[in-house]
């Protein structure tokens, strides 16, 4: 019976928080389908090219962000553009150089930001109104530690800094990708708070998201619709999932395949 | 309101049974990563509960409409998690103590902000995180497929259902899971 009272009470409290903002201003990108571009910038000093970089970044993407079913984020890796160098550049300079409603990715090697050799990236959103942009920079330091990590380190370090960049803070627990730290852990996939998190910040918002496909496109970030228009989509849903079932049957029934079926 | 009647009225016609079902509903089976070696997600206890019809069909086939419930049990300090459910699954009877059961549900997933800051470690310092303060309904659809095996009585029963999130999708396929106890009356 004790051992029964220890797990409930384990169970119903709880010391510990989920996953928190990147910041009160902004609370995440107002679509749900956010590019990346690589700047052309050296990350020699980080131990790779800047076309591994590219490659880096989507297999980070679709390894961690872009595996969530539960939200409707698509973080689409565009490539390098050529266009853009922040080499030098801090966050600000870099956020500056940013196109609206884009995440810019690149490295550093000279920026003061970088001259800690445990600091191995960064990010910095920012958003005015409803558009919103962010960076993330590598460090690519003569005394990074980065290039002493094994790839898929280096891909969880890439996911986490584009956590921050589209709206996430850090995260309590050590084998959430979100937490400050990346050493003594294996980042196979996210936990839960990874996951809470970027559901909260880009939720599948439309009540007709039949079969996952979102009817209405990209549509508002955060739903924060009252309850009676939550208890309104939860009827209307019901009822249309109740018909369709009932549409499907006497269809069959019409057609004399009910006894087949 | 004519509609509701309607459906209660198309309902009554082919009703064999209520059913009320009680269990544990485990989001994101192998995905979700909880320690540091990189082990994951297998089971937890976040109580469900169900209310439910059971409708024949045809033959040995019936269909099984449900709205669930469940209750995230270890919530942290700062947000609760909640989930609706409605399930429209089918069953067919493979045999006196067995039914094959398949269907989708519509998922209603919310996550309730409390609001506040968190101070926590930020590189070599500490920064304050906003905490999140609304409440957040992600909707999403799930296939299932799953059995349900029946003991003593016709009227216990314990189902294991298997929600394929992302079903269309193959590169983000995630799996849930339902095991109940149901209780026909």
């Amino acid at each position: 019976m004790n051992i029964f009272k220890i797990i409930l009470v384990t169970l119903l409290t709880s010391n510990v928080y989920a996953f928190t903002l990147n910041s009160n201003t902004g609370k995440g990108f107002n679509k749900n389908s956010i590019d990346i571009y690589v700047a052309d910038t050296d990350c020699s000093g980080a131990g790779f090219t800047t076309e591994k970089y590219v490659t880096l970044i989507k297999s980070a993407m679709k390894r961690f962000w872009n595996a969530v079913p539960t939200s409707a984020l698509y973080l689409d890796v565009k490539g390098i553009d050529t266009s853009i160098d922040i080499d030098g550049d801090n966050h600000t300079a870099a956020i500056a150089k940013t196109k609206s409603n884009t995440i810019l990715a690149g490295c550093n090697d000279d920026a003061t930001d970088f001259d800690q050799p445990g600091i191995l990236g960064s990010a910095k959103m920012q958003c005015t109104g409803s558009t919103c942009k962010a960076v993330l920079i590598l460090n690519a330091h003569a005394n990074s530690s980065l290039k002493n990590k094994s790839e898929g380190d280096v891909e969880a370090i890439i996911a986490h800094e584009v956590g921050h960049a589209f709206g996430l803070g850090h995260s309590e627990y050590q084998y959430n990708l979100m937490y400050y730290n990346i050493s003594g852990k294996f980042q196979k996939w996210l936990g839960q708070d990874d996951i809470d998190g970027i559901t909260y910040l880009y939720p599948h918002d439309s009540e007709l998201d039949v079969l996952g496909i979102s009817l209405l496109g990209s549509c508002a970030t955060i739903n924060t619709s009252p309850k009676s228009d939550t208890t309104k989509n939860f009827l209307k849903t019901f009822l249309a999932g109740i018909f369709s079932v009932m549409f499907l049957f006497l269809t069959l029934r019409l057609f004399k395949l009910r006894d087949r079926f | 309101m004519k509609y509701v009647y309607l459906l209660i009225i198309i309902f009554s016609h082919n009703c064999i049974a209520e059913m009320i079902s009680s269990g544990t509903f485990v989001p994101y089976l192998s995905r979700a990563q909880v320690n540091a070696k990189g082990d994951t997600k297998v089971f937890e206890l976040n109580p469900y509960i169900g209310l439910g019809t059971q409708l024949h069909m045809s033959g040995m086939n019936y269909f099984m409409p449900e709205i669930g419930y469940s209750y995230f049990l270890n919530n942290p300090k700062n947000i609760r998690r909640e989930q609706v459910f409605i399930n429209y699954n089918f069953s067919r009877v493979l045999s006196d103590n067995f039914t094959f059961r398949y269907g989708i549900t519509n998922n209603w997933y919310r996550i309730i902000g409390k609001g506040g800051g968190i101070t926590l470690d930020n590189g070599d310092s500490k920064t304050t995180f906003p905490s999140p303060d609304k409440t957040v309904t992600s909707y999403y659809t799930t296939l299932n497929i799953g059995g349900e095996a029946f003991f003593a009585s016709r009227n216990y029963g314990l189902r294991f259902d298997l929600q394929t999130m992302s079903f269309q999708k193959l590169e983000n396929r995630a799996f849930n899971y339902l095991l109940t106890i149901n209780f026909y009356r």
